[in-house]
């Protein structure tokens, strides 16, 4: 899970640091919104990596997106795959979107404000692979 | 007739070679007029230097008609490595037609082709030993290692590999001749990969016989004088995996291989395969976890 108060920060920062700084970050997040207007959200993606069993073959997954906002405002859910929105949630806090992905390349999912299209939050689905792409034999083979 | 026969079966396998060879490459010319790789060996020496080790832990069955049955736990090890002097040695235990740990020298690439020169083990040693009717009959043979030129083709999901061993290390008996052909073709269904993969390996008469014939003064009544022919075992595997992360995977296979009708028409092999815990040809099944370093 990360959080995008215009900048990413890190599981760590959210689940640890956090409550000790709460107050110091409060009032950080309140100067953020007095000046960029931005909203403190949360964008999970679960999992965080699709394994395939060779570099460059598709990868199939089931992900869950979750997002959650402390202001209720209009968020559509975007993908490096597509330029079309996966779906649109309207005056909502937060929202919930499970849907099979097929990709050979890291797939990025944007929570854009809407009708502004601005960026509130990003998250990477990796691709990983236990074989690397090679020119000899089968799939076996990883160089080291 | 035993000339002719090694002739055919060296003439036929470089003829699917060739044959093989150049429809892939007809296809290569024509997808990759562009790309411009259908010169050899685009990488160097230095690129193709590494190494890949996958070791294995798991559950297998082995039946054959010579040992019984072995079923238990068990290692599983699959390793290659290759210097930039382009000397490899490589230990395979299934997926391959060509089982065991070998040495070579990787002499000549393309973008598809690999060619070596290597170590090849056409039959592994045997000992046979019983008493029929007061008579003795033992014989021992040695294992088969032998020097083979191999190429092997990679085209996407197929794997096709060829061998011919013209010389062998065991100097008991001559006119050894090995070969064999092998293709491997993968799929992918969602994430997992399925293969399936068809072997022929070809051995001339005088190695059967080292190993199958039985000689006339030692033949006894329930075990005749035999003179094996040459003869070609056949060889289908199965298997399938599934990447648990991207340094585990979950592997099963399974493989039958029917032997030559000249070993199998052995008195000896008709024998053996009527023991308790053997059987007429050989299969393997495995299910195990291995860890890709």
């Amino acid at each position: 899970m990360k959080t995008i108060v215009k900048n990413k920060k890190s599981n760590i920062l959210i689940n640890k640091i956090m409550p000790s700084l709460m107050t110091t970050a409060m009032l950080f997040t309140s100067n953020l919104h007095a000046e960029q207007s931005e909203v403190v959200l949360t964008l999970e993606v679960d999992p965080e990596q699709c394994v395939s069993i060779v570099q460059g073959d598709d990868c199939y997954v089931d992900v869950k997106v979750t997002w959650l906002s402390k202001q209720a405002q209009d968020y559509c859910l975007f993908t490096s795959q597509q330029s079309e929105s996966l779906q649109c949630w309207n005056n909502q806090t937060q929202g919930q979107l499970s849907k099979e992905f097929i990709s050979n390349e890291n797939i990025t999912f944007y929570l854009k404000r809407h009708p502004s299209k601005e960026i509130v939050a990003e998250e990477v689905l990796e691709m990983a692979w236990v074989y690397k792409k090679n020119g000899r034999s089968h799939a076996s083979w990883r160089m080291f | 007739m035993r000339l002719l026969s090694k002739q055919l079966i060296v003439s036929l396998l470089f003829g699917l070679s060739s044959f093989y060879s150049s429809s892939v490459l007809s296809d290569e010319n024509q997808v990759n007029e562009e790309a411009e790789f259908t010169q050899p060996t685009q990488l160097s020496d230095i690129d193709r230097s590494g190494g890949f080790l996958k070791l294995g832990f798991g559950y297998n069955i082995v039946t054959n008609p010579y040992n019984d049955e072995e079923n238990g736990m068990s290692l599983f090890l699959n390793a290659r490595y290759q210097w930039e002097s382009q000397v490899f040695v490589e230990a395979a235990f299934y997926r391959v037609l060509n089982s065991g740990i070998n040495i070579g020298y990787n002499f000549y690439n393309t973008e598809r082709w690999n060619f070596d020169l290597v170590t090849n083990i056409a039959h592994g040693a045997n000992e046979t030993g019983f008493i029929d009717q007061g008579k003795v009959f033992y014989k021992k043979s040695d294992i088969t290692r032998m020097a083979a030129l191999r190429t092997t083709g990679s085209f996407d999901k197929t794997t096709v590999q060829f061998v011919v061993a013209p010389y062998s290390f065991n100097d008991e008996y001559d006119n050894a001749l090995y070969a064999s052909v092998w293709i491997d073709q993968s799929f992918q269904v969602k994430n997992w990969e399925l293969y399936a993969a068809f072997g022929l390996e070809y051995r001339s008469e005088d190695m059967l016989d080292y190993y199958y014939g039985i000689e006339a003064d030692r033949a006894t009544d329930n075990f005749k004088a035999y003179n094996p022919s040459s003869g070609i075992d056949t060889t289908a595997e199965l298997g399938a995996s599934y990447p648990i992360n991207n340094k585990w995977l979950f592997e099963t296979y399974y493989r039958y291989t029917r032997l030559a009708d000249s070993i199998t028409d052995s008195p000896i092999m008709q024998f053996a395969s009527t023991l308790e815990s053997r059987s007429k040809n050989m299969t393997e099944l495995g299910i195990l976890v291995s860890y890709v370093f």
